[in-house]
């Protein structure tokens, strides 16, 4: 007891200045806004998109930090391209979207595959789709089930069965939900862009801070 | 400023030789003997603390208090403090897991105590100095030349070296248990047992995390400056925790030549355990994450996004280590490995020629640097702090050799 009054009283007194602090993975366990994103993605990996997409969606959920919004919206982009059925403008938006991110990051694993994702679903593009997820799983970098699923898928489509079987077999090995490893195709829906303000806000990334939140990452609506 | 304060402070005290001529010599420390080595504060060597960062754990670098996310030991001194602005649960947790590094010294006034040649030595191999402290000096890519560097910024001036008498020693070995010097200092392997001093004070928790095992006194301290230390430490070092016992010279001396001529040795760490088995049991990310990942990796290793902060220094580089890239804060970053010496993205689940993965691998290298042996090909990790244990090192093995399921 004593040594933990010691202890509290030389922290008070003989510290050094603790104005600031340190604030990397406790803001992961400690902010909400931020705790909302990585549940989220999640959801995500469990194939709950459109549980994912809600708890992102500014009409949910309004980011105040930049980078945070920018998480957001990669969530919204990824669920969308997951959808059953996408939007023709939507796989273009997501496409442009990981592009520009990947400028920044040209290596990180998760934006190539989650390009790849939307490469994938346009005739033209399925082939650096497959060169981009191929190379990824080559060096043991596919970082999440999808990444399998969406090789698989490609393989598929090209009559590689074996090479697609393998793919599926190492999706199942990331994943407690066997759904994410399906092999049924996505139907590309041509229709034109539907610029609700709830899905482009949130959806392309580059909405200003929204007014009326002065602190902290962010705020339920 | 507070820092150049400081050395202003130590450069005045150097000057003026931090003596009272007032007062008689038995109750007058001898003032540092005239320097007989005069190291400049090179800008090399300031530009070399601003490189390896170390004012995010030390204070008195004379650099400038380091930004909101790069603070090491003043956070953990706000979270244990209770200071900072986080749920009380959170708090909580936190407080439990922060053993590790709640202080480390200060750096504003080892000229005055510690050999160039010890510091340099001690920058490229840094080992256990304090048993007291369960973090150390972390293992920097620093070379030898600029560890020379740091070492003559570190200590500007050496005191004139003194010898001590074997014969004083058996008077100081009494006088060292008179003032229950071992209340906070280990003795090679004679441990501190936490007590109350001479005098009715209680070692406070930074007294016993910093108190330096004196076995190493020889290898580390100035002789010139020991006697000075001993009757007055403050007059060397006015932020140190070490009391005055008013020593008189002569005790001092004894006590000075006893740890000059201790056969004492730092005690060896016991010996590394046996790797454990490969659980058969399903070893899945959740297990792994709370029971390593969370608990120890992520607090360098973490999503520079979501933190908002810069990840920490194993992912965005710091303490002079270029940015690895390395997350482990979701089941996705870990997977996306981290950079390589081509600047690439590779896996940490790459094997080496044993068959080792890397993310293991640098664990393992943890274990033997803890023991002496450093690897000049691989930095053990975590760095700085005490390695996995061998239950810690078995889940992450486990869950490696099952395929690393979600």
């Amino acid at each position: 007891m004593k040594l933990r009054v010691a202890l509290i009283l030389s922290f008070a007194l003989a510290g050094p200045s603790v104005a600031v602090a340190c604030i990397n993975s406790m803001r992961v366990e400690g902010d909400d806004a931020v705790k909302q994103i990585a549940n989220a993605e999640r959801l995500l990996a469990k194939g709950d998109i459109a549980k994912a997409e809600r708890l992102v969606s500014p009409d949910t959920y309004q980011f105040s930090d930049k980078r945070l919004r920018k998480k957001a919206s990669m969530v919204n982009h990824t669920a969308g391209l997951r959808r059953a059925k996408v939007a023709k403008y939507r796989i273009d938006a997501s496409t442009r979207f990981f592009a520009e991110e990947l400028k920044n990051k040209p290596e990180d694993p998760l934006l190539l595959s989650r390009y790849a994702e939307a490469l994938a679903l346009s005739e033209k593009t399925a082939a650096k789709a497959r060169a981009t997820l191929e190379d990824l799983a080559e060096r043991d970098l596919m970082p999440e089930a999808q990444s399998y699923t969406v090789l698989a898928q490609l393989l598929s489509k090209a009559g590689e069965k074996a090479a697609a079987n393998k793919a599926v077999v190492s999706c199942l090995k990331m994943t407690k939900h066997k759904a994410v490893c399906s092999l049924t195709p996505k139907v590309v829906k041509k229709q034109r862009s539907k610029r609700s303000r709830g899905v482009v806000g949130g959806f392309l990334g580059n909405s200003p801070s929204p007014k009326g939140i002065v602190s902290g990452s962010g705020s339920k609506k | 400023m507070r820092s150049r304060f400081l050395w202003l402070l130590f450069s005045a005290a150097v000057l003026f030789g931090c003596k009272d001529t007032s007062k008689g010599a038995a109750d007058t420390p001898p003032a540092p003997s005239p320097a007989i080595e005069t190291v400049q504060l090179s800008s090399e060597g300031a530009a070399l603390l601003a490189r390896f960062e170390c004012n995010r754990c030390h204070t008195g670098t004379g650099l400038a208090e380091p930004p909101l996310e790069k603070q090491c030991v003043g956070c953990h001194r706000k979270i244990l403090a209770g200071e900072m602005d986080a749920s009380p649960e959170n708090l909580a947790a936190w407080q439990g897991n922060l053993a590790s590094l709640p202080v480390a010294p200060s750096l504003a006034h080892v000229g005055n105590k510690l050999t160039t040649t010890w510091v340099a030595e001690f920058l490229r191999k840094p080992h256990k100095v304090r048993p007291g402290l369960p973090a150390s000096m972390p293992r920097m890519p620093i070379s030898e030349s600029e560890a020379l560097a740091l070492a003559n910024a570190l200590v500007p001036m050496q005191a004139k070296s003194q010898s001590f008498s074997s014969e004083a020693a058996g008077r100081g070995a009494k006088l060292f248990a008179e003032f229950t010097c071992n209340a906070c200092h280990a003795l090679g392997s004679l441990p501190a047992k936490p007590r109350i001093h001479v005098g009715g004070a209680t070692p406070t928790a930074d007294a016993l995390a910093l108190a330096p095992d004196l076995s190493l006194t020889r290898l580390r301290f100035q002789s010139g400056n020991l006697v000075t230390w001993l009757m007055d430490p403050q007059s060397l070092d006015p932020e140190t925790l070490m009391p005055n016992f008013k020593l008189t010279e002569s005790q001092a001396t004894s006590i000075a030549a006893f740890l000059w001529t201790s056969s004492e040795k730092p005690l060896s760490p016991a010996p590394i355990a046996a790797r454990l088995p490969v659980l058969e049991r399903e070893v899945g990310w959740d297990e792994v994450f709370a029971g390593v990942f969370k608990k120890v990796c992520w607090h360098c290793h973490s999503s520079a996004d979501l933190a908002m902060g810069d990840g920490g220094a194993g992912n965005t580089g710091g303490f002079g280590y270029a940015a690895k890239g390395f997350d482990v804060s979701s089941y996705e970053a870990i997977r996306s490995g981290s950079f390589g010496p081509d600047g690439r993205k590779r896996s940490v689940f790459a094997k080496n020629d044993e068959g080792i993965s890397l993310l293991l691998s640098v664990m393992l290298t943890r274990r033997a640097e803890e023991r002496g042996h450093q690897s000049d090909s691989q930095i053990g990790m975590p760095l700085g702090f005490p390695a996995m244990s061998a239950e810690q090192i078995q889940l992450v093995e486990s869950w490696i050799a099952q395929g690393r399921p979600r």
